[in-house]
């Protein structure tokens, strides 16, 4: 005979039942990450298009240029994957992995700002006041990147996962290396200091605002205050 | 594979196509474990009852999220267990009212252990070891979960879940060897 604690209680099959349609089950962590990365490399594109290529673009190294912005996409998918294993309950990787991934991709997201400074040192430009390109840089990065991150919180509403600030962390960090990559191509200034003051800011704020939007949203999926 | 697997995959499917029956279904297969689970959680709280509701919910509402390529036993504990760390950080920690009585498989943690004391001497044993060494040993001999899959759950790496277990494992023998110590 089953336990009365363990008898489908009435109350919970009407919900459920009150809600029953078919879904579309999800795909695996692998495609999802390409697909939202794809959005934001989209995303980084349009940029791009406005803004326009940097003027010394033809002159430098196609590594320096194109295959630096293809690492950062490469690593941005990277940590959309790992934010989507975080999503899945049982499919969790272990935290030595997570913050590794986290710090290598902070660490070589500087590590090409260096590398482009050192081939074409360009400063501030003497046309604009600095603060016009700190300005375009920082928020433009930010608006650019929180307007996907936003996007992609609400995919994730039901997805419960245990830690949703670092899932929304990660996958925010993931599109504001996405966008930088697109950026870093448009933007006339490799100084490190301007990288220091308006890209790395632009990226940090895009993965606090992810943060900030999946712990949000998975509250409120959950009705909790 | 095991039979019960494929089942429950089949049922889950059935169940993202809309069918209400496949969700009882699935609720008669794993509400048993999934309550045990949460109890050992909760540490024999009533909040068990709750939070299993409370699963089942959130099964529901993220049932899109269930990708059939997973095996379900290992996604639905997962989410029990995601529910149960929720719970206890809304309720700030409301949950730390312990019950001695810890709920414990009624079944053997493992054949060289099993000879070394009774069912009661275990129960006891496994509630002196500490709390990830004792849910890895459950995880994995209680519901024969794969070193693997406990990872996924966790949150850590599959020779970590191997490590505690194994720790587990010798902790308990020491325990129950002392304990048989001091009474002989």
């Amino acid at each position: 005979m089953t336990p009365d604690s363990l008898r489908l209680p009435e109350a919970l099959l009407r919900e459920i039942s009150r809600d029953m349609h078919p879904v579309r089950p999800a795909p695996l962590p692998s495609r999802m990450a390409l697909r939202m990365a794809l959005v934001a490399v989209l995303a980084a594109l349009a940029v791009l298009t406005v803004v326009g290529l940097r003027k010394d673009a033809g002159a430098l190294d196609p590594f320096v240029t194109w295959g630096a912005s293809a690492a950062q996409i490469t690593l941005s998918v990277i940590l959309i994957w790992i934010a989507v294993r975080e999503s899945t309950p049982a499919r969790r990787l272990s935290r030595t992995v997570v913050h590794s991934a986290l710090v290598a991709a902070w660490l070589a997201v500087v590590a090409f700002a260096l590398w482009t400074f050192t081939v074409s040192p360009t400063l501030v430009l003497a046309t604009r006041h600095p603060w016009i390109e700190w300005f375009v840089c920082t928020i433009g990065g930010t608006a650019a990147g929180s307007l996907v991150v936003t996007s992609f919180a609400w995919l994730f509403r039901y997805s419960l996962a245990a830690r949703p600030g670092l899932m929304g962390a990660l996958y925010g960090l993931g599109v504001g290396i996405t966008i930088n990559a697109g950026w870093r191509l448009a933007c006339p200034i490799s100084s490190p200091w301007h990288f220091a003051t308006a890209h790395g800011p632009a990226i940090l704020a895009t993965s606090l605002i992810g943060a900030f939007a999946a712990r949000s949203i998975a509250k409120r999926a959950r009705g909790l205050k | 594979m095991s039979n019960d697997e494929e089942t429950l995959r089949n049922l889950m499917m059935k169940y993202q196509g809309g069918s209400i029956d496949a969700f009882q279904a699935i609720y008669a297969h794993l509400a048993p474990g999934l309550r045990r689970y949460l109890r050992h959680l909760t540490r024999g709280a009533d909040s068990a009852d709750d939070l299993l509701q409370e699963t089942f919910l959130q099964i529901h509402r993220s049932r899109a999220a269930y990708n059939p390529a997973y095996a379900v036993r290992p996604w639905a504990f997962g989410l029990a267990r995601n529910v149960f760390l929720m719970d206890r950080r809304a309720a700030q920690r409301r949950s730390t009212v312990h019950d001695e009585t810890v709920e414990m498989p009624d079944k053997g943690v493992a054949p060289e252990v099993e000879k070394l004391g009774s069912a009661d001497e275990i129960r006891r044993c496994l509630a002196g070891l500490r709390a990830d060494q004792t849910e890895t040993l459950l995880l994995r001999h209680e519901w024969g979960f794969t070193f693997e899959e406990i990872a996924g759950m966790l949150g850590i790496s599959s020779a970590a879940a191997r490590a505690r277990a194994s720790r587990g494992i010798a902790d308990l023998r020491q325990a129950l060897m002392s304990l048989q110590g001091a009474r002989a």
